[in-house]
């Protein structure tokens, strides 16, 4: 929130104009990417390899075929994910224990690249509300979501909260962790997303563990759909994967809520 | 660092021991003030000289001179760029007090735009890389939104480029922004931009003097790195009550100064205020004039004479920046600054001053939600306390010596909220540090041809208790907590900058002159963001944070040519900075008690040449200012190890000022400015996580902004003639040929076919047009 308001600040008094330009950009060798996650929720879990391409390159991101892809727990379990779709890799037949270590293993062109995750335990959302707001140059006016959930006494607790509207997941990323509001009962105004009366929203709590945490909140300041530059100097997000691989692996909780927006009175 | 120090220290006595006896026969002091006939103001740096033995000084920052002869009769000449010169042939067979007052030239002259040091100075002085504006100097200037800003003119001299467009903050030979000590009558000024950086917080109103120090910095200045920027206030008119104003598109300002006590003493005060918030609430739109913005200055001096001996001075200055959303969030922000100050002549040659002064830069951000409030703030105080005696020994040899202590109170941050508010409240550990320092620089002119200033300053920093020091591994993960008591030396750093200055006369007219500068800070600004942020938090150097330092050498040609009134410089500088700071990627700074933990360490060269031409006479005068330089950093943690441009890093640097005397009432003015655009971080692929395409960075700093370039062109309307009331409408256009000049490029998806992109430029500034009337009583 601090953030965005800083953002806010310096602009809202000034006639600033955006303008789309042809910048040229290098190119870059491409670099394998991996996404994994396993969740709380009955699977099939999926574990995407794909790789890099040129920023301004038109088609879809080129899959990473045949690599072999296993995750295993901490208890000694192992499970091989196959191949359903190019650089899609599925597995359906276990579902995540909140507590326990997940450890990822991909083989691919002769590297190998790991990752860890603990899947931590999972948190209630205690309601949804929603509020109206007039919106500003910078946000639309429409109906947001607030978010009441109580974070567990002892600090280490960290979050991500997503919103669907028509089953569609918002992109914009919100993390938050303990650090300030420790065992209280947290609400979240959400931005980003606006409903009209009728609509139906989906808002998740997703009880992540601090390496995701940590890529989730460096990614959601490179993310391309999200407004930098004026900001921090970008950065590729910190990665829990090794072998330099971009991405990262987690294993999270997830609970979720609806609400219908109330029709005007 | 220990042998050339020991090395000055030697050659210092021998010197000393020297110039003392080099001269039998008997020697008589000519020592005084210099002001301003009109309005009493002293004259800083106004240059006393004689005629036939080409010996001279110049006043000090109080106006104040001392020049020991031998005994004989004198043609002496005061003089002071823009003034009328004074001579005056005095027998000097005993100790002689001459205060002198120097009157304005005549209309051609007046109001000077560039008012360099007196034309021989600048080849004779032991002064390099320094440069010098004037409230006058800036006023027929074309500016933005009608708000004349010293820090902004002062952005049009070689070495000195802005941090963004209509800044005001600056970045100095490639150091960075927090890097420039900016001191008003010697308080340090912690944040010294009003509404994110578009306005200084140095209303030119009550500007006496101001010059800037990037190469060569005296021994009685240090703590930063790159520059120290010593602003004085006006002290007042001692002659008569008198008052100026202005009224501009955006703020308006009003002082009042004159003499009391009969005239022993004088007072100046100052205020501003920008108005733009009131124009906001009659905007129709509740999206906007529900918002406040604004911000405010008030600059207040006074001085006493309490006998011929001594004076004392007593300046301070309060602003704020306010801004509110909604009701829902405010900030706030501003520095307090107060000086107190007593000039002591023990004798005609032995001047000191002791300052008392505090320092206050503090914010409070609250955020309001029905019933609930939630509060932050944090400060940085400092308490002062410094002693310069200067010793003119002879006409050749000049003694400085000092002590500064000054403790440092920082609150990183505290917060509290009343209602059902989720935040708990938490209260950072106050950091404390104390910072001491002693200094002696000599300044000899061993023969007419050969000037040498040296000198060395000792600093120690302490950190002290109350607090709990962490200790991390290479990650930033914690290992180990240990508590030190209240007064408990945490961990001290002693350090030594020695420095020198060679100034040689190589011809009646030109010079060359060789510097080395060495420079430690002791307190750095955490920013998440590259526009500074009233949110900025100054850290102390601590077991963690080793202090910065740099050296830097530099030379330099200055040539003076008389008859067309030209003037010249070029210089070649290289410096070197390590135990520089950056932050870890994701770097959480705000309320983190283990913010220490989020840094990087690494190093910087930078290095430059600059080019300086300006006229001074006729009716068509200006400068044109280029510099040729280069900004480096080396982190091993960012940029896999390798050497990349620092965000300062501007390659080519341009700016041309004309001013045109049209007529006796109308004076035009235009500015153009170039320079490449700054390095900056931008994608060379991209990828996909969850459906949305992701930024992929390959380096750092690797790209270009596009070029920055513009002109703004002014003119002033004075009034017809000197009358009791006066009054001048200023004009002036900014972005005269609308160049939409890139504040930031971001990139997005394009909104028709969302698995391409795009770049986007986001401009501020097209053509501004601004009238300003400004009057005086």
């Amino acid at each position: 929130m601090m953030k965005k308001f800083l953002l806010i600040l310096p602009l809202s008094f000034l006639v600033s104009c955006e303008e789309v330009i042809d910048l040229p950009l290098h190119e870059s060798d491409p670099l394998i990417v991996i996404e994994g996650k396993i969740t709380n929720l009955p699977g099939p879990y999926l574990v995407r390899i794909t790789r890099t391409t040129d920023f301004y390159s038109p088609g879809p991101v080129p899959p990473v075929t045949g690599a072999t892809v296993f995750v295993s727990d901490d208890k000694g379990n192992s499970w091989y994910f196959t191949e359903k779709r190019s650089g899609y890799y599925y597995n359906d037949r276990f579902t995540g224990m909140p507590g326990t270590t997940y450890s990822l293993l991909v083989e691919s062109g002769g590297m190998t690249y790991r990752a860890m995750s603990h899947m931590p335990q999972p948190v209630p959302i205690d309601s949804l509300d929603v509020e109206y707001f007039a919106g500003t140059r910078f946000s639309d006016p429409g109906y947001y979501i607030i978010m009441y959930f109580t974070d567990p006494p002892g600090k280490g607790n960290y979050y991500r909260v997503r919103l669907y509207k028509s089953k569609q997941a918002g992109t914009a990323i919100y993390v938050l962790d303990d650090k300030l509001v420790d065992g209280n009962q947290v609400n979240i105004f959400l931005f980003g997303s606006t409903y009209q009366p009728g609509d139906t929203a989906v808002a998740e709590l997703q009880s992540i563990d601090e390496s995701v945490y940590r890529y989730l909140l460096t990614l959601s300041e490179v993310n391309a759909s999200s407004p930098s530059g004026s900001g921090t100097t970008p950065a590729n997000p910190d990665s829990n994967l090794s072998g330099g691989a971009l991405g990262y692996f987690g294993a999270l909780t997830i609970t979720r809520d609806t609400l219908v927006i109330p029709p005007l009175p | 660092m220990v042998r050339p120090t020991t090395f000055l220290i030697m050659l210092w006595g021998g010197f000393m021991f020297w110039g003392g006896k080099a001269f039998a026969q008997e020697r008589y002091t000519l020592s005084g003030y210099v002001h301003d006939g009109n309005n009493g103001e002293v004259l800083i740096g106004a240059t006393v000289v004689t005629s036939d033995l080409h010996t001279g000084t110049a006043t000090n920052r109080y106006g104040f001179y001392s020049l020991t002869l031998p005994a004989g009769r004198y043609v002496i000449l005061w003089q002071y760029v823009g003034y009328q010169p004074l001579r005056d042939t005095l027998l000097l067979n005993h100790n002689l007090r001459r205060d002198v007052e120097l009157f304005p030239a005549e209309k051609e002259l007046d109001e000077v735009v560039v008012k360099s040091e007196a034309t021989a100075d600048l080849i004779r002085s032991s002064q390099m890389g320094m440069e010098r504006l004037t409230t006058r100097d800036v006023q027929a200037l074309p500016v933005l939104l009608g708000e004349q800003d010293i820090l902004k003119s002062m952005q049009l001299l070689p070495g000195i480029s802005p941090v963004n467009e209509g800044s005001s903050g600056f970045y100095v030979r490639g150091g960075d922004a927090s890097q420039n000590l900016i001191l008003l009558d010697e308080a340090p000024v912690y944040n010294a931009s009003h509404l994110m950086g578009f306005f200084s917080v140095f209303n030119s109103d009550a500007i006496n003097d101001a010059r800037i120090m990037k190469g060569f910095i005296p021994p009685a200045y240090g703590g930063r790195l790159s520059s120290v920027l010593d602003i004085r206030m006006k002290e007042g008119n001692t002659k008569k009550f008198s008052g100026s104003g202005g009224l501009g598109l955006i703020s308006s300002h009003l002082q009042l100064e004159g003499p009391f006590a009969r005239q022993r003493g004088s007072f100046m005060v100052t205020g501003r205020r920008t108005y733009a918030d009131l124009f906001v609430r009659m905007l129709p739109d509740t999206n906007i004039n529900q918002n406040t913005l604004y911000f405010y200055d008030f600059n207040a001096k006074a001085n006493y004479r309490l006998g011929k001996r001594d004076r004392v001075y007593l300046s301070g200055y309060l602003g704020r920046d306010v801004f509110k959303f909604r009701k829902r969030f405010g900030i706030d922000w501003g520095n307090q600054t107060l000086t107190l100050r007593w000039n002591h002549l023990f004798s005609q040659k032995l001047f000191l001053n002791s300052s008392l002064i505090y320092s206050n830069y503090n914010y409070n951000f609250n955020v309001t939600d029905n019933d609930r409030e939630f509060e932050l703030r944090s400060f940085i105080r400092d308490l002062n306390w410094k002693e310069d005696l200067q010793f003119y020994v002879s006409s050749r040899s000049t003694v400085r010596l000092g002590l500064k202590s000054n403790f440092h109170v920082f609150l990183p941050g505290q917060t509290t909220s009343s209602g059902d508010f989720p935040i708990n409240d938490t209260t950072m550990e106050r950091r404390h540090a104390w910072e001491n320092a002693l200094y002696l620089s000599h300044e000899w002119k061993a023969t007419p041809m050969l000037t040498f200033r040296y000198g060395v300053r000792f600093a120690h920093f302490t950190l002290l208790g109350p607090l709990h020091v962490y200790t991390f591994d290479s990650l930033g993960h914690t290992l180990d907590t240990t508590w030190y008591g209240a007064g408990k030396p945490i961990r001290g750093y002693p350090v030594v900058d020695p420095r020198l200055l060679v100034n040689i006369r190589i011809s009646p007219v030109s010079s060359l002159k060789f510097s080395y500068c060495g420079m430690h800070q002791f307190l750095h600004l955490l920013s998440n963001t590259t526009a500074g942020t009233p949110l900025d938090l100054w850290i102390p150097s601590s077991a963690n944070i080793a202090p910065q330092l740099a050296w830097q050498v530099s030379a330099g040609y200055f040539l003076v040519l008389e008859h067309p009134g030209l003037e010249a410089s070029l210089e070649v500088y290289y410096k070197k900075m390590r135990h520089q700071i950056d932050y870890r990627n994701g770097a959480d700074i705000l309320l983190n008690e283990e913010v220490e933990s989020q840094l990087v360490f690494g190093q910087g060269r930078a290095y430059g040449t600059e080019l300086l031409i300006r006229r001074n006479k006729g009716p068509l005068h200006g400068w044109l200012s280029y510099t040729l330089s280069r900004s480096l950093r080396q982190f091993p943690a960012i940029n896999q190890g390798k050497v990349y441009p620092a965000k300062q890093d501007r390659i080519h640097d341009l700016s041309l000022v004309l001013i045109y005397d049209l007529s006796s009432r109308w004076k035009l003015s235009a500015t153009w400015v170039y320079h490449t655009g700054s390095a900056v971080t931008f994608p060379s692929g991209k990828y996909l996580i969850e459906n949305a395409y992701i930024n992929y960075y390959t380096e750092r700093n690797g790209y270009r902004m596009p070029p920055y370039h513009r002109l703004d062109i002014g003119a002033v309307l004075g009034p017809k003639k000197e009358r009791k009331w006066n009054s001048s409408w200023s004009f002036s256009i900014y972005n005269l040929y609308a160049r939409k000049n890139a504040y930031s490029i971001t990139f997005r998806t394009k909104e028709n076919d969302p698995r391409r992109m795009e770049a986007v430029k986001l401009y501020l500034f097209s053509i501004v047009p601004t009238v300003t009337f400004n009057f005086r009583f």
